[in-house]
């Protein structure tokens, strides 16, 4: 006996609330796709995995339900009225870009090919990223020309009355009479043409081969009418040669060289201020959609044009001028430092570029922005900018040494001695009083920097700060820079009673560098350090003991030598294997460290 | 409680067409192969006798759903009884097969009676394999209905192929693609107009809806070049400024379309095309509007519309790829492909690709229509000559080459006069051809034909017939608008 399997609308409900959930969980890889392509850098790998797991599911799915589509609101994305997307906050709306534009629903369709998701997905990462671009994105679908991606619009440019036009109302009604009719063929015989000038197979118009309306031209013509059905191979080159060299080149240089061309031709004041004032919203413009490189290009083409001004005494030198410092005002650096926060992928050299070409007076909106900005790459990039645009005004950049922000402190004292201006000692002096060691760190280095005999003062307080570390690193620093005046200091450091309960590692650093800069004259003193007697011997005095015969070492004076060498026959082990490394280090020409 | 619900009878229903479905495939499937081996054995073969008892098999199961049925060929599907059969991997070579073969025998298939004899069927297997259809399908039909009558096939019948509800199908087709074209068409003008309000009243344009226009333009041209153009022939505007928008903006993507360009820069093109005369609103409007020629202060005043545009459209958007090339070709669409013209420029140069298509489509449409910058209305053939006369001095001769070519010699909505004394308006190009374009004949010598009357002719099919001479329509009192919808 047959069996029927029995199939309720309960199983029914069953399987299509199944599909939901499976359309629900692509889409869910789908904006998860697209926050991928906006979270991590092109070259990451993330992204294209994201891209590649979606479309095996996509097309995975579209092999069962043929086609997919999505309905779009202004903040949800629905597929067969069941929700697929819902925005959690407004600053994170994948649904808005689409609705935005007009897009009703979209549509993917058996034989989606990776291609055209991977596209896709571009499109709406694309959108989602930024509001700014010109295009939008029905024009980005449009241009797709997707096979298995439809959408549809909503068709608001037709909301306009239109059809009160059509063509009928272009009907004007007339209706030629018989003798315009008769008119029409009469005309021919004014034109005195034969039976022979219409017969395309005639003697006279096999030569010519001219159609009967062109039949009169001159012979130049009549070469063009003859040849315009057909075209010879170097046409069909120029032709793929025109269309891949207006893809080469550069339309948006050419639109501001356009822009600056305009305002050549503006003969007066009002006219000239007018695109002037264009051409620095162009610019910010630019700033605005990141594209520095254009950005550069406006300033640039202003600055070329502000020395043939000067050159000629224009007083249009001096708006030109004012053009350009507009490019420094804080307003314009906040501009910048909101893309650079929120954009990715930025080409930081072009960033870099943008700004060396900003007059000086960027320097202290510049300071500003080191405290605003997200990215470690934007900080260096403004960074390098500001080496060059504060050469002439460190001390402008110096106030930034007041920032309540630690590291934008720390940045300008790095420029600052990379600027090596010794104006900048009156902010080390600030810096070096900060509570951030890290601060001070960065004052000794740049302050060592500096070649002055500032430098050397600054590293001598330096020895005397609080931390332990930045006194090595003056020390370091005075040594490298073989300060000499800082011999004495040292030597006070070391006959201090309390120089041997210093770590292993600063004793060591001491000795060495008082016996570097010391030369003959630490002989004695680091003589007087091995050969002290003690009642009670103890650790401390034997590693006291041990850095000085290493220190002998750097003296390299016939008595140094001597020293080493009786030490290296004494009875004292612990000295004696330091003082044989050490002259066996300096037969050698070894570094001593 | 014995009636059937509605939802039983499509229930039913629907189950006979799945049902159908399978038998129309398995049928399809024996009926090819039954065909084959009758090609190749005697009727009383035993590998025949095998087969024509499957074939029998297959009719039963289909008669035992069925009383009578039918099996087409339609729109590239066959169809048993109206239910269209899926192609599958196992049948694919048998629909081919009817598919291609039917309509050259002037079929589109058979109706099946239920009381057909297995005699009958041999005598229609037989007769099917061995017929050699003819040229003309009109014939081939007559041969098989007249050939089965004579074999005394009653129960299977031969359907006329519906070539006749195939090319109305295609009229429908262009008729609605005709219908696009005028609605992108006027949606454009709209646009442009609403462009030009918004320009002069609040220093701004809505650029989506710019786009999305051209993107529409750019479909229907795709689909049917003739139908845009046709439409950039009227002339009978009231306000002709923006038509000339536009016709511009038409006649340029033409241009591309036929350069090579891809959708992306028929797009950007567009754009720049609509919008190149778009610094005009910020003219005094009594220029705009001035009925008399313009003197020498007015000209210079219209001379600044191209720099009036590009400011305005940085003041309204930002400097990217597509505002960028659409500066240029509003800033030098009045340039010479040798540098003259205006604005002048301080470096001397070729205008830009953008630029030297919409200088060229400008011109002739400014030329054509007589309605921009106070022109003489020229003919086509005058503009074209005119133009051709320029080459290499106003307009890049490739690009000019191509426009040519692309609208015709004799243009899509030209009034021309034929060799047989008829009258006509052309509605197609044919670039491998020109001087023989397809035309509407809508009249001859002695009166214009009634509506139902006019006949469209290719020329180029037509050797005794040539154009004469193109004429200007409005001279004459012929309204061209009224043609327009013929197709």
């Amino acid at each position: 006996m047959e069996k029927f399997i029995e199939i309720t609308d309960e199983d029914i409900a069953e399987v299509s609330k199944a599909s939901v959930k499976n359309v629900a969980d692509v889409f869910t890889l789908f904006i998860k796709t697209v926050k991928a392509m906006l979270v991590y850098p092109a070259s990451s790998k993330l992204p294209h995995q994201f891209k590649e797991s979606l479309f095996s599911s996509l097309t995975n799915l579209l092999e069962e339900l043929d086609e997919l589509t999505f309905k779009v609101e202004s903040d949800s994305i629905s597929y067969n009225e069941n929700s697929v997307y819902q925005a959690k906050a407004k600053t994170e709306n994948f649904a808005h870009p689409f609705f935005r534009d007009g897009i009703l629903e979209f549509k993917f369709k058996r034989g989606l090919t990776v291609e055209e998701l991977n596209q896709f997905v571009d499109i709406a990462s694309q959108m989602t990223r930024s509001a700014l671009v010109d295009d939008d994105a029905a024009t980005l679908l449009w241009e797709s020309g997707f096979e298995h991606i439809s959408y549809e619009l909503m068709d608001d440019f037709l909301d306009i009355e239109t059809f009160e036009y059509g063509t009928d109302k272009l009907k004007t009604g007339q209706t030629p009479s018989e003798t315009d009719l008769k008119g029409l063929f009469v005309n021919n015989i004014d034109m005195n043409l034969t039976e022979e000038d219409f017969d395309l197979n005639s003697e006279k118009n096999r030569s010519r081969r001219l159609p009967s309306a062109y039949l009169n031209v001159e012979d130049d013509v009549s070469r063009f009418i003859t040849n315009i059905a057909n075209y010879d191979e170097s046409e069909k080159a120029a032709m793929a040669e025109m269309l891949a060299a207006d893809v080469r080149f550069d339309h948006i240089k050419y639109a501001i060289d356009t822009l600056f061309e305009i305002l050549n031709m503006e003969t007066d004041n009002a006219g000239y201020v007018e695109t002037l004032d264009l051409i620095a919203k162009v610019g910010t413009d630019f700033i605005k959609l990141g594209d520095y490189r254009s950005a550069v290009a406006i300033i640039g083409r202003a600055k070329e044009l502000g020395q043939v001004l000067s050159k000629l005494d224009s007083p249009k030198h001096e708006k030109i001028q004012i053009f350009i410092g507009r490019f420094a005002a804080s307003e314009k650096i906040k501009i910048l430092v909101d893309h650079l926060n929120k954009a990715k992928d930025v080409n930081y050299a072009e960033v870099t570029a943008f700004l060396k070409m900003l007059p000086w007076q960027a320097v202290d909106p510049l300071v500003w922005a080191l405290g605003e900005l997200d990215h470690y790459p934007a900080r260096r990039a403004i960074c390098q900018a500001l080496e060059t645009l504060a050469v002439e005004h460190p001390d402008v950049l110096g106030k930034g040494t007041e920032s309540p922000r630690w590291y934008v402190v720390r940045n300008v004292v790095s420029i600052l001695g990379k600027i090596g201006d010794r104006r900048a000692f009156a902010y080390f002096k600030r810096s070096i009083q900060h509570p951030d060691i890290r601060v001070r760190k960065e004052t000794v280095m740049s302050a060592a920097r500096i070649i002055s005999d500032e430098a050397g003062e600054f590293l001598i307080t330096a020895l005397q700060d609080q931390d332990e570390k930045i006194q090595m690193m003056a020390l370091r620093e005075i040594v490298e820079r073989k300060i000499f005046v800082a011999f004495g200091h040292i030597g006070r450091v070391i006959a201090n009673k309390e120089f041997k309960n210093r770590s292993a590692d600063q004793i060591r650093e001491l000795l060495a560098g008082f016996a570097v800069l010391g030369g003959a004259e630490a002989f004695e003193p680091l003589q007087k350090i091995i050969m002290r007697w003690s009642l009670m011997p103890s650790e401390k005095y034997d590693r006291l003991r041990i850095h000085a015969v290493r220190a002998l070492g750097y003296i390299r004076t016939p008595e140094a030598m001597k020293l080493l060498e009786k030490i290296a026959c004494s009875r004292n082990k612990k000295l004696v294997d330091i003082a044989r490394r050490t002259l066996n280090k300096v037969k050698r020409g070894e570094d001593l460290v | 409680m014995f009636s059937k619900s509605l939802e039983d009878i499509q229930e039913e229903k629907k189950e006979l067409e799945v049902t159908l479905e399978k038998l129309g495939r398995e049928l399809v499937n024996v009926l090819f192969a039954t065909l084959k081996v009758a090609a190749m054995y005697e009727p009383n073969n035993n590998r025949y006798l095998e087969q024509s008892s499957l074939l029998r098999g297959a009719l039963k199961k289909i008669f035992d759903e069925e009383s009578d049925f039918t099996l087409l060929s339609k729109g590239g599907y066959i169809y048993i009884s109206e239910v269209r059969l899926k192609s599958s991997r196992d049948s694919d070579d048998a629909m081919t097969y009817f598919l291609e073969r039917w309509p050259k025998m002037g079929i589109c298939g058979f109706s099946f009676a239920q009381s057909l004899d297995p005699r009958e069927l041999d005598k229609f297997i037989f007769f099917l394999s061995a017929f050699e259809p003819g040229e003309d399908c009109e014939e081939n039909y007559h041969a098989v209905a007249n050939r089965l009558n004579e074999l005394k096939v009653e129960k299977i019948v031969a359907i006329k192929y519906f070539q006749e509800k195939e090319e109305s199908n295609e009229k429908d087709e262009t008729k609605k693609i005709r219908a696009k074209a005028r609605k992108t068409f006027f949606s454009a003008l709209a646009v442009v107009q609403s462009n030009a309000n918004q320009a002069r009243t609040q220093d701004s344009i809505n650029i989506a809806k710019t786009k999305r226009v051209v993107q529409g333009l750019i479909d229907v041209l795709v689909q049917d070049e003739a139908a845009m153009l046709e439409l950039t022939s009227l002339k009978n505007f009231d306000d002709y400024t923006y038509v000339h928008s536009v016709n511009v903006c038409v006649l340029s993507l033409v241009l591309g379309y036929h350069l090579g360009m891809d959708r992306k820069h028929l797009s950007q093109l567009g754009v720049g095309a609509l919008l190149h005369d778009i610094g005009k609103t910020k003219l005094p409007i009594d220029l705009i509007n001035k009925p008399d020629t313009f003197d020498e202060n007015d000209w210079a005043l219209m001379r600044k519309h191209p720099v009036f545009g590009v400011k305005f459209i940085y003041r309204t958007r930002s400097l990217e790829e597509t505002t960028a090339r659409a500066s240029t070709a509003i800033f030098e669409h009045h340039i010479a492909h040798d540098s003259t013209g205006y604005p002048q420029l301080l470096d001397k140069r070729t205008p830009t690709l953008y630029a030297r298509i919409v200088s060229i489509a400008d011109s002739y449409n400014a030329m054509t229509s007589g309605r921009v910058y106070h022109l003489k209305k020229g003919l086509p053939d005058e503009v074209i000559t005119k133009m051709a006369n320029r080459i290499g001095k106003a307009y890049d001769p490739l690009l000019l080459k191509i426009f040519v070519n692309a609208i015709g010699i004799y243009p899509v909505g030209t009034v021309v006069t034929m060799s047989n004394n008829e009258i006509g308006i052309v509605s197609r190009g044919n670039p491998s051809a020109p001087e023989s374009p397809e035309v509407k004949v809508i009249g001859d010598e002695n009166g214009l034909y009634k509506r139902e009357d006019v006949k469209i002719i290719d020329l180029s099919k037509e050797p005794g017939i040539s154009i004469t001479r193109m004429v200007d329509g409005d001279k004459f009192n012929i309204d061209t608008a009224k043609y327009f919808d013929i197709s």
